[in-house]
This record gives C-alpha cells, structure tokens and sequence, in this order.
C-alpha cells in the first residue's frame, strides 16, 4: 500500500523518535510512506486560533501538492496535523463557499479529493495481519492508552473512533500482547501548545492524567501526538517540583510499542530520545 | 341555462383590505350564467348564510359560488347553507381569495383583479357540477384498543361502560403499562399499583371487554364502521383456560433472565408471570431462555403443574374480528443513554435510568424496595441525578422536552428521602416544568423540605475513581464547574416513540411525526382523532405526558369512539373515484399508486366481444378522495367525483377566458 | 449594574467567521462542565456565550478566549450542536483584528511567533520559535533545564529546515491578512 506521508513540523523536531518508530514500523508493515514533496506547514492551533481562514488554506495546499502523487490517502500520524487536515477536507466538504473561498486562494489546484487518515485508523484495520506479524509480544507490560483530544474532537471533523470512549489504539495494543488499563483520561486534554506561553496550567492537566494512569495500575502511557508526549513526558520535573509527586511514567509512542512487538530492535525505535527513560521498565530492559 | 349567485366575503378586513371586494361582486354580475352577485362582512355567519338562502328563493338561483376563505375553513358551511336553501349542497363550490390571494398579496389592484379571475374560473366550473348524495355504510359494534397501559385501559373501560364490545390487545404478557412500574405517582404519591389494579380487575371481569395479551396487530383492512382486523396471539406455551395462576411452574423453573418489567434491574424465570398483579394471571415461557426450546431438554414445569397447562406445541393463532373503530394507545418507550458515553452508562454500573430506579424503589421489585446500588448492594449515600438526558438534545436525543422527567425525578427524590434519610441528593437540571396542578407545590416541597440540592446545569462527566462516581458538572448560577463524589447516578431519560409504532401505522393508514409519534388531525382542537376516520390515539403513544393527561386523553378518544358506535349508518362525503369501465383496460396502475388500497378488481363480461376483461373497481368506504389514481389512469377511465376532468377543465378554460387589461 | 442594551453584532461577526450561531445557545452549562481549564478562566465557556449572545463586547478581553485550548471537549457534547471551540476562535480572531489588549498577552504572542517563523519557512522552526518567544515574552530562564536535556536527547534540531514553498505560505498569510 502506498500512502501520502504528512510527517509535519513536529516529527522532525520534538516529535523526532515519533517519525523514525512510524517509518520503522510502516517498513515491516509493508506500507510505502512517501512523503509529499514540498508540504508545509499545517498551521497548527495558532493558525485556527488567530485565523480561520487561513487555518484551512495551509493543509489544503499540502494536500493539494498531495494530489500530484499517485495515491489516494494522506497519513498524518501527529494527531494535530491530522485534525487541521481533517478540518481542510471535512469543513470544504460540507461548505461549498468554505471549499471555493480556500481554492481561490491557493496558487495551485485543489479537487479535495484525498482522504486524510492517522496510522492509528489505518493500523485497526489491519489488526489480523499485524497480530500474525507480531515476533515479539509484550505480554508483561501494563498500558493506559492516552488518546488526547485531536484525533477524536471535534467529531463531526475527526469521524474516527468513540470520542469520549475510544479503543483502536486498546485494541492495537492488546495485537501487540501487551495489558490495557481502563482508565479515566484517556480523552482529557493535556493543555497542548500552553505548555509554553502557561507551563502552570498544563502541569495541573498532565498531573490529573498522570495521577489517573497511574492508580489504574498503567506502567506506562502510550500516545499518538506529539504536543500529548511533550507535555506528558516533559513536564514530569516541574510536577514533582509543584506538587511532590514523582510519577516516573515513561511515556510512549505507540508505534514503539508496534515496532517492539513486530521485532524492529528497540534501537531503531528512538527509545533514548524520552527524558523519563522507557527502560525503567523491566518489560523494556529485558529486551 | 344555468342560474348562477355569487357571493364574495369580505372576511372583516382580512379580505376587504387587499381586495375591492364591491368592485369583484359588480364584475362577477357580468360573467355568462351569473344573475346574482353581492358582498358581505362575514359570509359564514348567520346572516351571511341567510343571504344565500334567500337569494336562492328570490333569484331562483341553481348553482353557488362563495369567494372567501380555503374550503378546508367553510365548505361544509356553505354546503350545509345550499342545501337549506333547497339544493343539492354539491351545487356550491368556493373560490379561496383569502389564503391564496389577500393573505399573500399586497397590491391592492392586481389582487382585485385575481380575485375576479378565481371566480370567473369557479363559475365555470360550478356549471358543470352534478348533484351528488352521500355515501352510506352501517357500522360494526364493537371497538379494538391496542395497547393495554392506563390510556388503553380507561378507553376500554369507558366503551364497555357504554355498552360496546371491545377487545383490548396488548403486546406483553399482563395489561398495566408502565404504570404498573412505579410505586408511586406525582405529584400526590397515591400508590400507583392501589389506583391501577382495580382498573386492571375491571377490565379483566367486564362483560364487554376481551383481554388479548401477548398479542399483536397483523393486519388492517377496512375503513369507519367495518375495519377488519387480524390479531395475532402469540403462543404463550401455556393453555389460558386451563391455567389457574398457582405459579408452581415458576418456582421450579432452573433457568433465568433479564426481567424486563424490572428494566434489567432483577432477574425473572424463563416461565414467568411479569409482576404479581398481572392480568391475565398466566405465566408465559420465554421461549429463548426456556432450557426445553433452547437445549431440548428440561419439562419441568410441565410436570409439576397440576391442571396440565403447560403446552410446548403451542403455535401463534390468528384472529379475525371486525371492528366499528380503533383506538390506538400504545405509550411509549424510554431513551437508550448508551449514547451518552460521557455519563458512562453500561460501563458503570451504579449509573442507571430512572426506569431503573422506580424497579428499585417499589416494594415488590428486585431489592424489596430497599436502595440499593447495583455494584455492591450498599445503600447510597450521595445521589446525582441529571435531568434532560436525550431530553432538548438535538446532538445525542432529540430536540423536544418529554414534559414528565422533572416532575418524576422530583418524586425519586422524595421517595428516596424517605427511605434514605441522611442520603445527600443533587439534581442537575437546565429548567424546571413543573406546570400541572400541584406540581410546582410538589417540587418546591422536594427542594425546602426535603433538602434536594437542584443544581443549575449540565454534568459534562462522569467517571469513577476509589470506588465512587466522580460527577464532573456545572452550576451555571454560581458561574463554576463543580465535582461532586456521587454512589448513584440517575439519567432522567427521554420518553421516546415506541420501536415498532412506525410498522403498527402503516398497518393503520395513520401517520407519525418527524420522531414516530402518532399525528392527532390536529394539535389544538382535535387532539384525540387522527386522519384516518374512526381511527383515534390516547396517552404516550402521541407524545409524552403524565398519567392525567393521559386519562383524559383516553376518555376523550373513547367518546368519540362511541359516537360513532352508536349510529346505525355512518355517511361520508361523495367525493370518491368511479371507474368508466368501458374505457378501464385493466392496467391497474391505480392500485398502485392509491395509499388506502381502495382499488379492487372485478371481472367484466365486455358486452360487444363477449370476452372477459378485468376492471377496476373503487371501494367507495375505502376511497379518501385523494385522486392519486385519476391523475395515474392512462385511459383516463378514472374520475373523481366533484373533481371530474370536465368540471377541472372548465375552471381552467374560465381562468383562461378572462379578459386582461 | 449593567445597563443592558442588547446588539447582535457580535453575534452576528462571529457566525460570518466560523458559521456558529451562539443565539442557539440555552445555558444548560455542558461546555463548562466540560472544559478542562474551566478552573483557570475568568469568564466560563456558557458565559462566554452568554456574553456573546447579548453582544457584550467585553468578553473579547476575558483571559478565557486565550486559555481555551481548543480541546472541543465542549463542542463534542453541547447538546444543541454548537461547536463552541469554533466560536472561542473566532472570538480570538475578532479580538485581535480589533486590537482589544488581551489580558493572557503570552498566549497571542505565542501565536503571533508562531505564524512569523511559519511565514518565513514554510514550516515551525521550534527551537527558533521558542528562543524568540522566550526572549519577547521575559520567560527566558522557564524551562531551560527541560530544553537542555531535550537538546541532548536531538529533540530539538539545531538548525532550520525550510519548505521550498515559503513563499506560498507566505501569501497564504497575505491574503487572509494574517497580522
Ligand atoms: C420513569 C418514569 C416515571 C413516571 N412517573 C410518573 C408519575 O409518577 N406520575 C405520572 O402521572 N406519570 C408518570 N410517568 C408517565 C407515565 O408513565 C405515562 O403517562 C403513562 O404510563 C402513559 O400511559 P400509556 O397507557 O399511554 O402508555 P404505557 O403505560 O406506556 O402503556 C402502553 C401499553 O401498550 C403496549 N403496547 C406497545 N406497543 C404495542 C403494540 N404494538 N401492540 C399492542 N400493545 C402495545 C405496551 O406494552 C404497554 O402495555 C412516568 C414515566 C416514566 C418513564
Ligand atoms: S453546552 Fe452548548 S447549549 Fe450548553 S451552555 Fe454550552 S454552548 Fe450553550
Ligand atoms: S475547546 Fe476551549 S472552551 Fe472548549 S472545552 Fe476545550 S478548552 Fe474549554
């Protein structure tokens, strides 16, 4: 299967070990990722935040340099790239002035043509293959799969999964043989991008998400979005110096989960880039 | 020649202010075949009918036309007032310049001028009218209920009162409806099953009533007076005349499910009774559950009862009756919040619906009528409840206010007051209706005395945490998101349309609304009677109300239920299809497309050809005057009386004639 | 007391941006309920509605429009539809065309950063970003143990990577009068 690949700003920045488990994972997985030359920006919360016009021509002109290529879907695994391209496609479809407004604006043209997915959608419905494929099951490993909010919200823009009680990623984890926690705040936002401009207040919403995973019994926290990693895995120091409480929770992608279990050597997986080490966990250190 | 009166309204000002109404009456003197014309304030009142009266005598007048309102407001006036006047009431025929032209328009000449061309036009066609005389049919004595809870009881009892037959078909397995849920009722807390199961006895032991439970409609033909119906009465697995209800059967059965009379709450046999009250008192096995259909092994209430009741071979039997008319109450369902995942229902099991609380508080459902949280079976000592679930949601519910959730919920809280006297109560709600007698009385005594917290607002979630719900809301008069450490959540549920209402109506030729509830012929002033002639709705099944309304509801529908049952003929309006015969070529392309199935066929012996053909034929009770199967008739041997194609065309050959500045 | 004069053009300049109706809005209080930083804003969600509804123009300078961070916890379960993370949006997108003074000035500067290193690159440069905000926004020393050990983990790439479609980016900007 060929595929339109969005890695977008983050995935080769913050998100960096993020790319290379997704490349690594989509290899053994025989997924041909072909990255959409020249792609920009998505615009991400500060776009839709000051501009909403704008917000919306900036993943459509990606995705418009996406229809030159030979495919018919675009993966964005950074679920914020995900929800501004969903927002291009989904708010064209349904406005027909939204849709002409955008295409007047951008320099080249756009049909809207191509259906946006996340790996996360596009790994549950190949569950069985990637069961057959799994080498190397974690079975002593518990996880809260964290979800955040902008693969599912809004849903009439995200059309993926239960919003307020999603399982794909549950039931990807479990083909990987690992244990899944049932959990409170699987959907609860972490804050995002306020991680900057108010670190405060996303301590109090990381805490909140890291005290819950945390009582349900998770070793560890598996995400798919980078802003959700950061801020999960980042701002564990300033939790401890604000509140006390050292949680110590590695926080995962869960194509590194994925790319352990399908037998990709750990290594290749960006599993030194977190700043709580994943091989506290002796389900990872045995490996 | 024919001798034309006209008469034009001026409908106060309603007509007169857009309309030179002198100025039409003048004019329409000239038209061919018109040789009385005049106007006046109000044509439908007394004077105003007397002046077509009169004139009919002084100007020996044979035809009518009335320019004045839709003849959905008057016809029936003016026929009425034609026939007075000595002539056949089919000799009249209105012109609408009100709804279809002063209403609509605002230029004061060019609307003169289209009212004159709307009578011109129904001059013309007024002189090809033919006098036509009402349809008689005698009408069938006995009247069918379907749905046996409060409504379709008291209109059963009300119809047997009065002397009628009636048989009253419920799906379940015992009458009683919801009702006989509760243990008590708003707002005056009577005991719900003290005032229900004498009525339910009553039905039981009346001369008059037929009892079919466990039974539905199959089929509807007919039409007022001689509907023909076909019940199904499911196989019940037990003999009706032999049982007498000692209930051994039940106490020996090994297997068990969900109750549904207990909303899931309690467990009942695979042979069961639903509620101890239950009329008729003969269990029924629940053929999924039941260890001798499923496993084919078992039989053991076959053996223990003593009056050999029990019958495995038992098949669904099918009856015919006739019936004079039809009541329709077939209540309502309660909302499925399952789509509420933020509230968690079904994952968690202390949140549950308010149909499961009223199971939990009656004295003889699952928990004895102990509180009791279904997780561990320990009383509660904090419950939320959220009013408006699937209520005013137009995202997960539906739109509309299902009008008795505040008003139960104010009874739950009380109720669990009583038992429960330290229990902390919270209820969230967005507006109170508490709009019946009593009612606002009842929730400002739930709130002061009996110190339940109303908080202002939605819960946006729910989730747990140590053993507690954690409810996650808002009170929008303190202007904060509030946390509150809840035992039990109570979803105040939307009253939704039943499942299957959708199928009974087209069974019965009436319509729903854009949710699937049943539609009254009209909202204010006719509220008990559908569309459909002799066919009428009470209680839930038309939309949500409490148990008083639906009383009233039911008594209403069984008043006009027996209004008809008491004539001996019933006559209804002439306009109906006819078939020219010789020219039908039996294509039936009218049967088709006709919604009442009116059409039939008959055989023919074609006189000239000797050859027998196949002709359609209308069934005049049937036939609503629709005119579907006129307009389908590709040999144009279909007309509609009163609407033939002659008397069309003239009125537009007359609008056409009219001469234009 | 406020002297209520009530005016739609708030209402009415929102619902031209995102399309969202707020006189739809009955108050039930789900979006606050449901908001995750309902405890850090000064107005709540209903009440930013509420606010916008009657046309009170303050609401553009509440430190809400600013905090909210465009989660949609509201908008997923506003019983009526409305998607409230779209009207909190516009609200912000109105509020800086008007120059209203926000009272969370980090948070626009923030965006404003933002949308510039876009403009110039075609795609985020974070670590230049991020050094410029902290020096405008005085935040310097924040953070600065957690973005050494990010560095030394290669999460934060040393150098700038470009789009070569900046330009279009750039026009993007300009045709939609990105400030
Ligand atoms: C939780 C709750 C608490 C309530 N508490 C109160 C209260 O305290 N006081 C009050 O005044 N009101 C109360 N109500 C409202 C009350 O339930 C209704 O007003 C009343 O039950 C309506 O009666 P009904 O006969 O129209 O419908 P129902 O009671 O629903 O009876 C309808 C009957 O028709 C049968 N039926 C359905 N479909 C068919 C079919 N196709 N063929 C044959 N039979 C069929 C059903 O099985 C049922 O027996 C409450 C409602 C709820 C949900
Ligand atoms: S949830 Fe929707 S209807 Fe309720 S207060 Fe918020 S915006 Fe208004
Ligand atoms: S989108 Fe904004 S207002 Fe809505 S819930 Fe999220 S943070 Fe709160």
């Amino acid at each position: 299967m060929k595929v339109a690949y969005f890695p977008g700003c983050s995935l080769h920045s913050t998100g960096i070990e993020f790319d290379i488990s997704v490349r690594e994972v989509c290899k053994a997985l025989e997924i041909d990722l072909e990255e959409i030359e020249g792609w920009v920006c998505c615009g991400a919360t500060s776009a839709h935040a000051t501009n909403h016009l704008l917000s919306l021509a900036m993943p459509a002109y990606s995705l418009a340099l996406a229809e030159r290529m030979d495919v018919q879907d675009v993966v964005a695994p950074c679920a914020a790239c995900f929800n501004r391209l969903k927002h291009a496609v989904v708010l064209s479809q349904q406005n027909e002035e939204t849709y002409n407004k955008i295409k007047e604006l951008l320099p080249i043209p756009w049909e809207n043509k191509l259906r946006v997915r996340n790996l996360l959608d596009i790994f549950s419905n190949m569950l069985e293959e990637i069961s057959s494929k799994v080498t190397k099951p974690l079975s002593d490993i518990k996880l809260a799969c964290y979800y955040g909010c902008l693969l599912l919200r809004p849903p009439h823009i995200c059309q993926f999964d239960n919003p307020e009680n999603p399982q794909t990623m549950d039931e990807l984890m479990k083909a990987c043989g690992a244990q899944v926690v049932d959990w409170a705040f699987k959907t609860e936002c972490c804050g995002a991008n306020l991680t900057i401009p108010r670190p405060d207040l996303v301590v109090e919403l990381t805490y909140r998400i890291l005290k819950s995973a945390k009582t349900a019994g998770a070793d560890a926290i598996v995400t798919a979005c980078p802003f959700c990693h950061l801020n999960l895995d980042a701002r564990q120091a300033d939790i401890h110096k604000t509140k006390g409480e050292l949680f110590n929770i590695p926080i995962l992608y869960f194509t590194q989960i994925l790319g352990i279990a399908l037998g990709v050597p750990p290594k290749k997986l960006g599993l030194t880039r977190h700043l709580v080490d994943p091989f506290l966990l002796p389900a990872l250190r045995r490996r | 020649m024919t001798r034309i009166g006209v008469f034009v309204c001026w409908c106060g000002a309603n007509i007169a202010r857009t309309v030179d109404v002198e100025l039409v009456a003048q004019k329409a003197s000239t038209l061919p075949g018109v040789v009385y014309s005049t106007s006046y304030l109000y044509m439908c009142s007394d004077p105003g009918q007397a002046l077509i009266k009169d004139a009919i005598r002084d100007y020996n007048l044979d035809r009518v036309v009335v320019a004045s309102c839709s003849p959905a407001m008057h016809e029936p006036t003016f026929r009425k007032a034609v026939e007075e006047g000595g002539l056949n009431p089919y000799f009249m025929e209105m012109a609408n310049i009100r709804e279809q032209n002063s209403w609509v328009h605002d230029d004061r000449v060019a609307a003169t001028e289209k009212a004159f061309e709307l009578i011109a036009a129904t001059v013309e066609r007024v002189k090809r009218a033919q006098p036509l005389e009402p349809l008689g049919f005698s009408v069938e004595k006995k009247a069918l209920v379907i749905g046996g809870g409060i409504a379709g009881i008291q209109a059963a009892l009300d119809i047997a009162e009065a002397g009628f037959k009636v048989y009253l078909v419920e799906k379940t397995p015992s009458i009683g409806g919801r009702m006989a849920q509760f243990d008590k009722t708003f707002p005056t807390l009577d005991c719900a099953m003290c005032i229900l199961s004498p009525k339910m006895v009553d039905c039981y032991r009346h001369p008059n009533i037929t009892i079919l439970s466990y039974s539905e409609i199959e089929e509807v033909k007919g039409f007022v007076g001689n509907f023909e119906v076909t019940i199904r009465k499911k196989a019940r697995s037990v003999d009706e005349k032999l049982c007498t209800g000692c209930g051994l059967c039940i106490e020996k059965c090994p297997s068990k499910a969900k109750s549904e009379f207990d909303e899931g709450v309690g467990e009942r046999k695979a042979i069961y009774i639903p509620f101890p009250q239950a009329v008729p008192l003969v269990p029924v096995i629940d053929r999924e559950a039941c260890l001798w259909f499923s496993k084919g092994r078992c039989g053991l209430c076959q053996r223990v009862c003593p009056t050999k009741a029990i019958d495995y071979s038992q098949q669904d039997t099918f009856i015919k009756e006739r019936f004079g008319t039809i009541i329709v109450a077939t209540g309502a369902d309660v909302f499925d919040p399952v789509v509420y995942e933020e509230y968690g229902y079904g994952r968690y099991p202390d949140v549950i619906t308010s149909a499961q609380l009223e199971r939990i508080i009656d004295p003889s459902g699952p928990t004895k009528g102990e509180i009791l949280r279904p997780s561990d079976g320990k009383h509660p000592q904090s419950v939320v409840f959220i009013q408006c679930v699937g209520s005013r949601d137009e995202q997960k519910g539906y739109p509309y206010c299902s009008r008795v959730c505040c008003m139960y919920t104010a009874k739950h809280a009380f109720l669990l007051r009583e038992h429960l006297p330290n229990v902390k109560l919270y209820i969230f709600y967005i507006d109170i209706r508490a709009f019946g007698k009593g009612y606002e009385e009842f929730v400002r005594r739930v709130q002061d005395e009996l110190g339940a917290n109303y908080i202002r607002g939605r819960v946006g979630r729910i989730y747990p945490e140590k053993g507690k719900l954690i409810v996650q809301g808002a009170d929008t008069l303190l202007g904060q998101q509030v946390r509150i450490e809840a035992d039990l959540v109570v979803l105040a549920t939307a009253l939704v349309p039943q499942k299957d209402v959708e199928e009974l109506a087209r069974k019965l030729s009436i319509s729903t609304d854009q949710y699937g509830w049943l539609m009254e012929a009209h909202p204010k002033l006719r509220p008990a009677e559908t569309m459909t002639k002799g066919i009428f709705i009470a209680g839930t099944c038309q939309f949500p109300k409490d148990i008083s309304d639906s009383v009233a509801q039911a008594s209403a529908a069984a008043s006009k239920a027996i209004a008809i049952l008491q004539q001996e003929w019933l006559y209804s309006e002439p306009v109906v299809a006819r078939v020219n015969k010789n020219k039908c070529v039996g294509c039936f392309a009218c049967k088709e497309v006709c919604p009442y199935s009116a059409i039939e066929e008959e055989a023919l012996v074609e006189q000239t050809s000797g050859l027998e053909k196949r002709v359609a034929k209308v069934n005049e009770g049937l036939c609503q005057g629709c005119g579907n199967c006129a307009s389908a008739c590709r040999s144009q041997a279909i007309d509609l009386l009163g609407f033939t194609s002659e008397e069309l065309i003239a009125q537009l050959e007359g609008l056409a004639k009219v001469e234009r500045e | 007391m406020l002297d209520l004069v009530a005016d739609d053009t708030l209402a009415n300049q929102i619902k031209e941006i995102c399309g969202e109706d707020v006189r739809k809005c009955y108050q039930c209080g789900k979006c606050t309920a449901s908001c995750p930083l309902s405890f850090a804003m000064d107005i709540k969600p209903n009440q930013v509605m509420r606010m916008a509804q009657l046309g009170l123009r303050d609401v553009l300078s509440s430190s809400t429009i600013w905090i909210c961070a465009s989660c949609a916890s509201c908008t997923a379960r506003c019983p009526l539809d409305i998607r409230i993370s779209y009207v909190m949006d516009a609200l912000r997108e109105i509020a800086l065309k008007e120059d209203v003074s926000p009272k969370e000035p980090n948070i626009p500067l923030f965006h404003k950063i933002f949308c510039r290193w876009v403009g110039w690159l075609g795609k985020l440069y974070e670590l230049g970003f991020i050094m410029e905000y902290k020096l405008r926004s005085r935040q310097l020393f924040n953070d600065i143990a957690m973005g050494i050990k990010m560095f030394l983990r290669g999460k934060l790439n040393p150098f700038p990577s470009t789009s070569p479609n900046s330009e279009v980016v750039r026009q993007l900007m300009e045709k939609t009068g990105q400030k």
